[in-house]
């Protein structure tokens, strides 16, 4: 059993570490303040080209491997969690059907712009109604001569109201439940398409979330993704399993940064004649969340290792995005402990962490459906 | 083996540089250990002036004049030492680790294949042979060594490292006529002289920092004022000079110049490691922030804990008070 | 045209930093970089092969394995061939030594144009360029903020001096150190990363280089030796000085500057 990471690995790790660093942190206090996109920002990091991650060396990619990608997503959310969940969108969720089902000049259209940054994608589940439980979509995809008349409204959409394409779940026949649900791709412009409401959001600034509204939006038959009708939610867990894995990997960035902080924190700040971290109590805390991260971190990492090898592990990736976003929750808390009175403050770093940190219960599952999901795995193979 | 200490003197703008002192104060005290003498070595072009300024601080003062030597060029200069050595075989070559110390020191040593220590901050002499202190890793670790002394080694060091004593010594002024060749790859185009009389950062005994707390470059000026009172110098954050608000020249810290004043004070200062590191060998460092949590009061001796343009018109009129009664 | 980039993996500055209870070596903890000066020196070659027909960049180093990753960031922001010269796991003291195999490598190769960084920001020392540069018997220019090359033949930079800056031309081969101003170090590219990360790195055991032999560049031929290493002495804790107002701080402030610190 190897637990190295390859030097490769770890020549990624320690680029993208530094590269978060020089480009990401120093605006990542203004992202979340001004809470607008913060496009220089997108153009200075996306010229780098690493949005095409995942995808093939041959289209312009970088074809990594899934415990770098990993590595990706934990530092970029270490960098500014917004930001991070713009610029991961471009690379997985609102790019990955465009690029198993999309038609050449789709291809050419969307997904190669998309890679290089000049254009922002994103994928359309939820709805006012319906979060986990899909079987709920309402928006729904008629066959109109050619093509399809979508109509609907979907809601916190990540980079929604400023996307060039979406990829949007609408069902073909409600009576079928999920079997009903199907991809389409809808682009900026196409007649009935618009943004409606923008959502303030807690944490997570910086990254514009809002509804998309499908109004008799007609779409050509090349825009369906997919190999037959009916097939959408087969094809999500395609990469469920790697969302999953990618909010853990989020999960340990935040609680990363955070920790750092707290460590700092715990060696300057002066409290009875002494840094507090000689005192029991904070030394209990940081013992904690060492050996909390460090569990959240293998299990991602076991995740990553069966996702690479092709191997099952729908029950991992349920399981280590649910753990390491509890991690993360806990260790933003003890951050604020830690911290005193000055994690209330806008002007310190710690709430940024706290208010971010929040928004992960929500990706890629709730933890009670997720609970559910996976003690029925089990329970289901006695 | 007899321990003459040569003292090379380095000259800026037609007078002695301070760091020259320093070093031939310091040989000195060296040398009345090791029973030994010390030569303060001055190169370059009708130096006879300066080099009677020399006559109190070393027993000999070797004089190289030419007129190729009027302007500092590492391959010339480094012709003359080398014959010098060669010619008088010193135990060691103090230098300053200063732009041209560390321009030509190097060079010398490898000429000369001796051993070389720079950037040392203090030197003792203590079982009969000479152990070197030097910072390490931006001054978290101080390393004690020592050179292999079968033939002449070469020292420099930081300035502000030793004080400057005149012990009268009434040196010897020896003439030497020595061959300077010149490396006819280097053509000279031209030299910019920066249009100041600002004391040197490195050799300034007072100064006042100003960092992101300073809020924009205009408000420098007050620190300008105080630097002038004192007649010391202002600093710069690597964030005020990222920023554009001072040069490169007024930069503390890392990847600007390692200092080591008397007294330094940080205005708006946050105290970030890469910057404490370049000022925290300074004998009283004083802190001035709004913030109470800021690193630099983990390095400072005393702190007031307020907005600087609440403490800077009081701090101008009370130096200028103090200065009146010195 | 040919040109050698020499750098170094260093400590970070947050890094810390141990001593044995011996205090006859140190611990550094696992975080490395590339030395900041140098930095400047990748990009300095990197524009100039921009600028130049026909261009290679080599880039060397001297240290352990570990110090691949430094030569890895280097290609990924656009140097060609990556040498480490093994140090078999010894940190020599003797910079003297470190230029030898320096010099000797640059030797083997020959190159036109060699960059250096100003100075190390671990020790500080800034011997390595103009000692490289003695060894190869070529010109050098220390703390360069302007690099052009004029022909295959020539250089002409902008250096720092004492209290100013100066103009030269040099005739090449040249060797020389890098000052922070000279331009902004790149941030890789995926594609830089992608070519690093698959990069060969050629390692070169020093005692095989030409004029070296193994007496010439071990721990014996070292003229330096430490004798010890401390930790400094630690400043007492900080004394805030209180006050009602602002200017009531300040004179309390500069009475004990003057009777208790002396500083005054």
């Amino acid at each position: 059993m190897d637990f190295k990471l390859t030097e490769e690995q770890e020549f990624f790790r320690k680029t993208i570490t530094d590269t978060i660093d020089k480009i990401v942190v120093p605006k990542s206090q203004e992202i979340d303040e001004k809470d607008e996109f913060p496009w220089e920002t997108w153009k200075e990091f996306t010229s780098l080209g690493y949005l095409g991650l995942r995808y093939p060396e041959e289209i312009g990619g970088m074809n990594a491997d899934k415990i770098m990608s990993m590595i990706f997503y934990e530092e970029i959310a270490r960098g500014s969690v917004g930001f991070a969940q713009s610029v991961i969108m471009n690379i997985l969720m609102g790019t990955y059907f465009i690029y198993r089902f999309g038609n050449d000049a789709i291809k050419e259209r969307c997904l190669l712009p998309a890679m290089r940054g000049e254009k922002i994608a994103t994928m359309c589940f939820t709805e006012d109604q319906s979060g986990s439980d899909l079987g709920a979509t309402r928006t729904t995809a008629v066959k109109d001569g050619d093509g399809w008349r979508i109509n609907g409204t979907k809601m916190w959409i990540t980079n929604g109201p400023i996307c060039n394409f979406c990829t949007v779940l609408a069902t073909t026949d409600p009576s079928k439940g999920l079997k009903g649900l199907n991809f389409f791709l809808v682009e900026k412009g196409t007649p009935g398409f618009s943004s409606g409401q923008i959502i303030h959001k807690l944490g997570c600034r910086g990254t514009v979330t809002g509804e998309l509204i499908f109004d008799d939006v007609w779409v050509p038959d090349e825009n369906f993704l997919g190999d037959e009708l009916g097939k959408g939610v087969y094809y999500v867990g395609d990469i469920l399993d790697e969302v999953r894995l990618m909010t853990g990997a989020m999960a340990l960035g935040i609680a990363k940064g955070a920790y750092k902080e707290a460590l700092e924190f715990s060696k300057k700040r002066i409290a009875f004649g002494q840094p507090i971290g000689n005192y029991q109590l904070i030394r209990e805390k940081i013992a904690d969340i060492d050996t909390s991260m460090n569990a959240a971190r293998l299990m991602i990492n076991y995740g990553a290792w069966l996702l690479e090898n092709g191997m099952d592990c729908r029950v991992t990736a349920a399981e280590a995005k649910m753990y390491a976003t509890e991690v993360c929750l806990k260790v933003v808390d003890e951050l604020t402990r830690i911290y005193g009175a000055n994690a209330f403050a806008y002007e310190y770093i710690p709430q940024r962490y706290f208010r971010d940190a929040r928004f992960l219960l929500y990706g890629g599952g709730t933890h009670e459906v997720l609970k559910d999901f996976i003690g029925r795995m089990i329970i289901g193979k006695i | 083996m007899s321990k003459e200490i040569f003292v090379f003197v380095e000259c800026k703008d037609g007078s002695i540089r301070k760091v020259s002192y320093e070093l031939l104060s310091k040989a000195k005290e060296i040398s009345q250990k090791s029973s030994s003498i010390v030569y303060a070595v001055i190169i370059g072009s009708n130096q006879d002036v300066l080099a009677n300024q020399l006559k109190d601080f070393a027993d000999k003062v070797l004089i190289v004049d030419n007129e190729k030597l009027s302007k500092y060029r590492w391959d010339t200069f480094l012709s003359v030492m080398e014959q010098i050595i060669k010619k008088y075989k010193p135990y060691v070559m103090f230098g300053p680790s200063t732009t041209t110390g560390k321009d030509i020191f190097p060079r010398l040593a490898a000429r000369l294949n001796g051993a070389i220590i720079s950037d040392a901050v203090d030197v003792v002499f203590d079982e009969n042979t000479l152990k070197i202190k030097k910072p390490l890793f931006g001054g978290k670790i101080i390393s004690w060594m020592k050179c292999k002394d079968d033939s002449t080694f070469f020292v420099t060091f930081r300035p502000n490292s030793f004080i400057v004593e005149n012990r009268s010594l009434n040196g010897e002024l020896i003439k030497e006529n020595i061959d300077v060749s010149e490396d006819s790859r280097i053509v000279s185009i031209s030299t910019e002289k920066r249009e100041t009389k600002k004391v040197d950062l490195q050799e300034a005994d007072f100064i006042i920092c100003g960092g992101r707390g300073m809020k924009g470059p205009e408000h420098f000026q007050d620190l300008e004022e105080i630097a002038d009172i004192m007649g010391g110098r202002v600093g710069a954050s690597r964030a005020v000079v990222d920023s554009k608000w001072r040069d490169y020249d007024d930069q503390v810290g890392k990847s600007g110049k390692t200092v080591s004043p008397k007294l330094y004070v940080g205005c708006g200062v946050s105290g970030a490691l890469h910057h404490t590191m370049g000022m925290d060998t300074s004998k009283v460092i004083v802190a001035i922030n709004k913030d109470p949590n800021a690193l630099i009061f983990q390095y400072a001796d005393y702190g007031i804990i307020d907005d600087v343009f609440n403490v800077l018109p009081a701090l101008k009129e009370e130096l200028k008070k103090i200065k009146k009664e010195i | 045209m040919n040109i050698l980039v020499c750098v170094k993996q260093v400590a970070d500055t947050e890094a810390r930093i141990l001593l044995t209870s011996d205090k006859k070596s140190i611990e550094i903890e696992n975080k490395y970089n590339m030395n900041f000066f140098d930095e400047f020196a990748v990009e300095e070659a990197i524009r100039t092969k921009g600028k130049v027909k026909d261009c290679q960049i080599s880039v060397c180093t001297y240290g352990s394995n570990k110090a691949t990753e430094v030569l890895r960031t280097a290609i990924a922001m656009g140097a060609d061939k990556a040498y480490l010269l093994d140090n078999n796991g010894y940190d020599i003291e003797d910079p003297i030594i470190t230029a030898k195999i320096l010099a000797s490598f640059a030797k083997t190769e020959g190159f036109d144009l060699i960059f250096c960084g100003r100075q190390a920001i671990d020790d500080e020392n800034a011997n390595i360029g103009a000692m490289m540069a003695e060894f190869l018997n070529i010109p050098h220019v220390s703390a360069i903020l302007k690099f052009d090359v004029l022909d295959e033949k020539k250089a002409r930079v902008e250096s720092e001096i004492e209290g100013g800056k100066e103009i030269q031309e040099v005739q090449l081969p040249a060797l020389f150190t890098t000052q922070k101003g000279i331009n902004e170090p790149r941030v890789p590219l995926i594609t830089g990363v992608m070519k690093a990360m698959k990069a060969q790195i050629n390692i070169i055991d020093p005692a095989t280089l030409k004029d070296l032999s193994k007496g010439m560049i071990d721990e014996s031929a070292s003229k330096i030796s430490v004798l010890t290493y401390e930790t400094p002495s630690a400043r007492p804790t900080v004394k805030i000085i209180d006050g009602e107002t602002p200017e009531q701080k300040v004179k309390a402030l500069i009475d004990i500057l003057k009777d208790e610190a002396k500083a005054l």
